[in-house]
């Protein structure tokens, strides 16, 4: 029962970062903005929520109900997108990457320092979590995981629709040629900066439900770790496919949370930990090196597909055949 | 008084990280985020020669920054070069998988506690009864000088240094003009490691010796980066100690804590009013 109770909590954590791999997917994979600030909008999206819905005395919580709390967390990250978008989107590539990663950085500061806000270091405890009344304690943690992989299949779909509507065929022409992509009349910086907030707005509800599965917040909980981890999905599971981005982050959870089963003396904890560090850098490093595309590349359907000209036996080798040399462009 | 000289003192340390990680921008065309990771080497193999193995603190400063400069070269040869090929984004987030390798490595070995060289204590010199620079800030300065001068005079008057600038600008070009790039990629990795490491070292000296120094000056070389114009090694020299001084000026103004907060409010106000950064097209 109780590692039933184990593989439940973990199948939560890799749904919450499936979701955030598949966020990414859309702004990175299919649109090219490299973004490193996902802890940020994350942390914006989880401190809103908390702070919404939070029913303590002495704290500033406004005791709103659940939804409202999960629409103020989607505004607030997609205007944390809208100010770091607007000056950073009309620029090359890098400077998006250096302003994410300098905001997440800055946000995970102020919410360490602005004690009467946030309540520093010591963050919230004890916060509620959806549903709890109806279900008695073990039987909580299942209806949790089977909430978030709910949630996780309808963003799953959702994102698909995203990518493979006409919109999604204009984020991939932006993605791989800009030039080409203006000379038809498009406009680019409106249409990254509008994916840009869009995206953001979801992790802000993502951020609602980390809050959720942890039932705490505070500043630790939003390092750049989770960039990187969520990153680290992505180019595993294969960067430009929405399946790949939830196949990675799956793997790699359960990678990183393995070591956890290991019992073992507190000094020995710190060596463990930093070893975990150790794994996944060289997943990365290995993934970039011998497999660049993934484990799923992407799989752009083409015409031939799409109007079924070829019945069933179509293989995906012939569809895939310019994945690789695209995905990192 | 205190907040010009904690500034001088913090941009020249900038200025050594920085440097660096521009030369690699500028030359290998990525965002090495593992630089911060081989400033947080340096800092800790010097520990490990002056406190673990006893030496005097100068001869492991300067045995940390040749090992350091060596590390990086081979982590850039086995880790790098065999996906440049792949473009930008790969080579960006192989570095990032390193950073973590590298974080992960030194504190498996040292611990997360933080540590302190086995420096003798200073006082502050004082003329005309005004406490001035203590003789380690002196120290940190004149190493931060010496070693702009000697890069400006490297980069300006050697044939390496020539060949670097010109692969720099154009490699196809400098190719052509038989420039041997092998050799010259070496140098590179080779400066901006030891410099890396040469920063660690001072930063360590200067506050505290933790193992996350490394994700933390990142992000203020990222920004003086940017504000340099990207990856020019001369622009990057200046805005280092423009971010150093208003990163300690702005203590006057706002509490301490918020200091790495000024370095990305410059980035956004640079981004808006000059993306090319300070110097003219961003070249060297």
């Amino acid at each position: 029962m109780e590692w039933l109770l184990f593989i439940a909590g973990l199948l939560a954590l890799a749904g919450i970062y499936a979701m955030l791999s598949l966020t990414l997917n859309i702004d990175s994979g299919f649109l090219g903005l490299w973004n490193l600030g996902v802890a940020g909008f994350l942390a914006v999206g989880a401190y809103t929520y908390t702070l919404v819905t939070l029913d303590q005395p002495g704290t500033l919580g406004l005791g709103m109900p659940i939804w409202v709390g999960l629409l103020a967390a989607a505004i607030a990250s997609g205007v944390a997108g809208l100010i770091v978008g607007l000056p950073s989107l009309r620029l090359k590539k890098e400077y998006l990457l250096i302003t994410t990663f300098a905001f997440a950085e800055v946000i995970r500061q102020v919410i360490t320092n602005e004690k009467w806000l946030t309540n520093g270091n010591i963050g919230f405890y004890g916060l509620p979590k959806p549903f709890e009344s109806y279900f008695s304690g073990i039987n909580y943690i299942f209806f949790f995981t089977v909430l978030v992989l709910v949630i996780l299949a309808i963003y799953f779909w959702l994102a698909q629709r995203l990518t493979y509507s006409p919109l999604g065929r204009l984020m991939r022409a932006i993605r791989e040629n800009e030039s080409a992509t203006l000379s038809i009349g498009k406009d680019i910086y409106r249409t990254k900066l509008k994916i840009f907030i869009l995206t953001n707005m979801f992790v802000g509800i993502v951020g609602a439900i980390y809050v959720w599965y942890s039932s705490i917040i505070l500043p630790s909980m939003f390092t750049s770790t989770i960039t990187f981890t969520v990153w680290t999905a992505l180019v595993i599971g294969g960067i430009g496919n929405n399946k790949g981005a939830v196949i990675g982050a799956i793997v790699l959870i359960f990678v990183q949370e393995f070591t956890r089963f290991f019992q073992v003396s507190p000094d020995m904890a710190v060596v463990l930990a930093s070893l975990r560090w150790v794994v996944i850098g060289f997943m990365l490093v290995f993934v970039l090196r011998f497999r660049p595309q993934g484990i799923l590349s992407e799989k752009i359907p083409s015409v031939e597909t799409r109007m079924k000209l070829f019945n069933g036996n179509f293989s995906n080798k012939g569809v895939d055949f310019h994945s690789k040399s695209q995905s990192f462009k | 008084m205190d907040i010009i000289k904690f500034g001088i003192v913090t941009g020249c340390i900038l200025l050594l990280s920085t440097v660096g990680f521009s030369m690699i921008w500028k030359s290998e065309k990525f965002l090495n985020i593992a630089h911060g990771q081989l400033i947080l080497v340096g800092a800790y193999i010097a520990y490990l020669f002056n406190v673990t193995l006893g030496l005097p603190f100068a001869v492991s400063a300067i045995g940390s920054v040749v090992v350091t400069a060596f590390i990086g070269l081979l982590i850039a040869k086995v880790f790098y070069y065999p996906v440049r090929h792949q473009g930008q984004l790969v080579l960006l987030f192989t570095s990032i998988g390193l950073a973590y390798v590298i974080y992960g490595t030194v504190q498996a070995l040292a611990g997360t506690k933080v540590k302190a060289y086995n420096l003798a204590p200073t006082q502050a010199l004082t003329i005309g009864g005004k406490s001035f620079f203590t003789p380690h800030e002196i120290a940190i300065i004149f190493i931060a000088i010496t070693c702009a001068l000697s890069l400006h005079i490297f980069l300006a008057k050697s044939k390496s240094g020539r060949g670097i600038r010109a692969m720099a600008e154009n490699i196809r070009l400098a190719q052509i003009r038989g420039i041997h790039f092998s050799r010259l990629y070496t140098f590179i990795w080779l400066i901006a490691s030891g410099l890396a490491g040469l920063a660690g070292v001072l930063l360590a000296m200067n506050g505290s010796l933790h193992t996350d120094i490394g994700w933390i000056e990142i992000l203020v070389v990222l920004s003086a980066a940017v504000l340099g114009g990207s990856g020019a090694i001369y622009g990057a020299m200046l805005a280092a100690l423009i971010i150093g001084l208003s990163m300690d000026f702005s203590t006057l103004i706002i509490p301490a804590s918020y200091r790495p907060t000024v370095a990305f409010l410059i980035i956004i106000l640079v981004l808006f009013i000059r993306p090319q950064g300070l110097s003219k097209g961003g070249s060297t």
